[in-house]
């Protein structure tokens, strides 16, 4: 569970986020940050990540509260159905990995609710991953290198045999397992973004923001991670903050949005909800109507810009 | 559940042979990834290695001809050589070319850590003013004799090197923690720094004596004449303090590879990881200078022999920039003495000559 509340951000003698509150956040949903170019998102992103400092507001918080035991990833669980169902019933987190083999490999969580702004850098990228918007520079390092480096923290705590594992799963799941080996400086444009997110889903952490990891994909990769992102987001229980600018996407994929207009938050709630046409008026400045397609989803369509 | 797939990518032909293409599950990719490891260790100690017959090469040429057996002798049995081939080989010989090697070793790995830290591939130590420091704080002991009180004469050339060298770079190290500069911002000011002293060194050599003016030439050519025990067991030492310290953040600085914000976002403290680097950097550069005058090639292109041979995990590229540095330094030294014969030129000369071949070979294969 995630509370923004009076989150300022000034830089530059220009206030970019303007005492910013949200409703509380629940984990296991995918909520798109959406708004025009120049209203905050990626701004938003950077204060939650703790990238720039936004303490200013009076009572400025960011609090994250655990929500209990999370669900485990399907891979951690492998060998489940050769136990009996009732050696496995009642049985705590630690003795479950014992029963069934598989060890815990998510770096330590604290258990209480903390406030992010107030957090050391260590201990907020245990609870906050964030993918910047650029891609992953064309470095000579594997793409594997790039996930051991992003998941230090796993290495440091559970050793190199632990972030291998991690770091194997999620390149797998993303396609990307024959690149493991290959220098960033020899994949594409798109392989990079992937090589980010996987970044990013290889620390398993409750709170993921990523800035636009569309923006290099094609039309079917964009459609597998967004389809990956919701599967992961629920199985794990996880908040994941995505900015996009394709409304139809946020309409098709996510819980929830965030929409933002000069610095500041001008609704929230489900995508379908917010995105009418007096909205789509007001804050992008377009003629626009939202109608469900054929197959019952409701699609953003824009007939020009207002006049 | 989903997986991506880029049927295109699979099986490139530009994967360095011995390396899956497609490792199919995680224990192939640790068995991948470990052959991967033991390549570049291999290159590595391949590297070090090259290092005793480059060494070996260089004591044993010089003007007076020196075989193989009295340099043994020499070497084993100090006691029972001439007095001429004893102070040949452990006063003239040895000391110049574990100097060579030590200058290299400072140089490439204060070179490969500037280019991590501050993400330029221009960066080195004479890209951001610390050596023109030096040389400005050399020009003043050779020209207006000023140095720090109670300096020995022979001294004041270096100290002041060292002294200035350091200055340059705490300076930069100032901006960098309280001006909150960026690394772009850093380079800038850097080469701001190499315009503003190279202009004072200018003023003072056209004021210079021509005596004066002969020396600081030589001086910023670059030479291993200082070249003593105690200065090369100094320089040995800082090498070895200052890499086993950036092994320690090898981890860190190669997640630094990857961009500041996305370092940051690990929970990498980037700002302190930064001033670290500097410190070890100027340190160094600073040290390696002062005794061996501007040599400016090592430092800017043993790192990128290095990226290419190696990779930027920063485990195998930090080691293996000081190894490289080292061993174009001692081949240097060694084609110093042997290009003209019966003259030693200034090895800031020859380094650039004896690097550009190496580089040029490594520009054309993929990285281990």
């Amino acid at each position: 569970m995630l509370t923004i509340r009076n989150l300022r951000l000034d830089l530059g003698g220009r206030t970019i986020l303007h005492d910013l509150s949200a409703e509380p956040l629940a984990g296991g949903q995918l909520i798109a940050v959406l708004g025009p170019n120049g209203s905050g998102k990626t701004s938003l992103l950077r204060a939650l990540a703790g990238q720039v400092r936004a303490t200013q507001g009076a009572g400025a918080q960011v609090r994250h509260e655990p929500q209990g035991v999370e669900v485990e990833r399907p891979h951690d669980l492998r060998g489940v159905g050769e136990h009996r169902p009732h050696e496995l019933m009642g049985a705590g987190e630690q003795q479950l990995h014992e029963l069934t083999g598989a060890k815990a490999q998510r770096p330590h969580e604290p258990q209480h609710a903390v406030d992010l702004l107030r957090l050391g850098a260590e201990a907020r990228a245990r609870l906050v991953a964030y993918l910047p918007q650029d891609l992953p520079p064309a470095v000579s390092l594997r793409a594997l290198e790039a996930l051991l480096v992003a998941d230090w923290q796993r290495g440091r705590l559970h050793g190199r045999a632990a972030s291998l594992r991690a770091a194997q799963a999620v390149l797998a799941r993303l396609g990307l397992g024959d690149l493991a080996l290959r220098a960033l400086d020899t994949l594409s444009g798109g392989q990079r973004q992937l090589v980010g997110l996987a970044q990013v889903l290889v620390r398993e952490v409750p709170i993921q923001l990523l800035d636009e990891p569309l923006s290099a994909l094609d039309l079917r990769h964009q459609a597998q991670v967004m389809q990956l992102l919701a599967a992961e987001t629920r199985e794990r229980g996880c908040l994941t903050l995505i900015v996009l600018h394709d409304l139809n996407v946020a309409l098709q994929y996510t819980q929830g949005c965030l929409l933002l207009q000069a610095g500041r938050l001008v609704a929230q709630g489900a995508p379908e909800a917010v995105l009418t046409p007096d909205t789509l008026a007001r804050v992008w400045g377009v003629r626009a109507r939202t109608e469900r397609c054929s197959r019952g989803i409701p699609r953003v369509l824009v007939d020009g810009p207002l006049v | 559940m989903n997986r991506l797939s880029y049927p295109s990518a699979s099986g490139s032909e530009r994967d360095p042979p011995g390396a899956p293409g497609a490792p199919p599950d995680a224990t192939a990719l640790a068995q991948g990834y470990q052959a991967l490891l033991r390549r570049r260790w291999l290159a590595l100690a391949l590297l070090a290695l090259a290092l005793v017959p480059a060494l070996a090469a260089d004591v044993l040429t010089g003007p007076a001809g020196l075989g193989l057996a009295s340099f043994w002798q020499a070497l084993w049995q100090p006691a029972e050589v001439p007095d001429v081939i004893r102070v040949i080989v452990w006063e003239l010989r040895l000391p110049h070319a574990l100097m060579a090697l030590a200058v290299g070793l400072s140089l490439g790995l204060a070179g490969a850590e500037m280019q991590t830290v501050l993400d330029n591939p221009l960066a080195s130590p004479f890209t951001l003013g610390v050596a023109s420091a030096a040389a400005l704080g050399a020009a003043l002991a050779l020209v207006l004799g000023w140095s720090l009180p109670g300096v020995p004469e022979a001294w004041m050339v270096a100290v002041n090197a060292f002294v200035f060298a350091m200055l340059a770079a705490l300076l930069l190290d100032a901006l960098a923690r309280w001006g909150g500069l960026s690394t772009s911002g850093l380079v800038l000011f850097g080469i701001a720094l190499v315009f503003s002293f190279n202009a004072v060194l200018s003023l003072l050599q056209f004021a210079a004596s021509s005596q004066a003016l002969q020396a600081l030439v030589f001086w910023t050519m670059g030479s291993l004449e200082q070249a003593t025990w105690p200065v090369v067991g100094t320089l040995l030492l800082a090498v070895a303090a200052m890499l086993s310290w950036s092994l320690y953040d090898a981890r860190l600085l190669t997640a630094l590879r990857l961009g500041e914000a996305r370092a940051a976002s690990f929970g990498i403290p980037v700002a302190r990881l930064r001033q670290r680097a500097l410190l070890r950097i100027s340190l160094l550069a600073a040290l390696a200078v002062a005794f061996a005058g501007t040599i400016g090639f090592v430092g800017l292109m043993a790192p990128h022999m290095a990226r290419l041979l190696l990779g930027e995990d920063q485990r195998h590229y930090l080691p293996g920039s000081a190894l490289l540095g080292g061993l174009v330094m001692v081949l240097a030294a060694l084609a110093s003495k042997s290009l003209i014969p019966g003259l030693v030129l200034p090895i800031g000369i020859v380094t650039a000559l004896v690097g550009v071949p190496f580089f040029l070979v490594l520009l054309w294969r993929r990285p281990l």
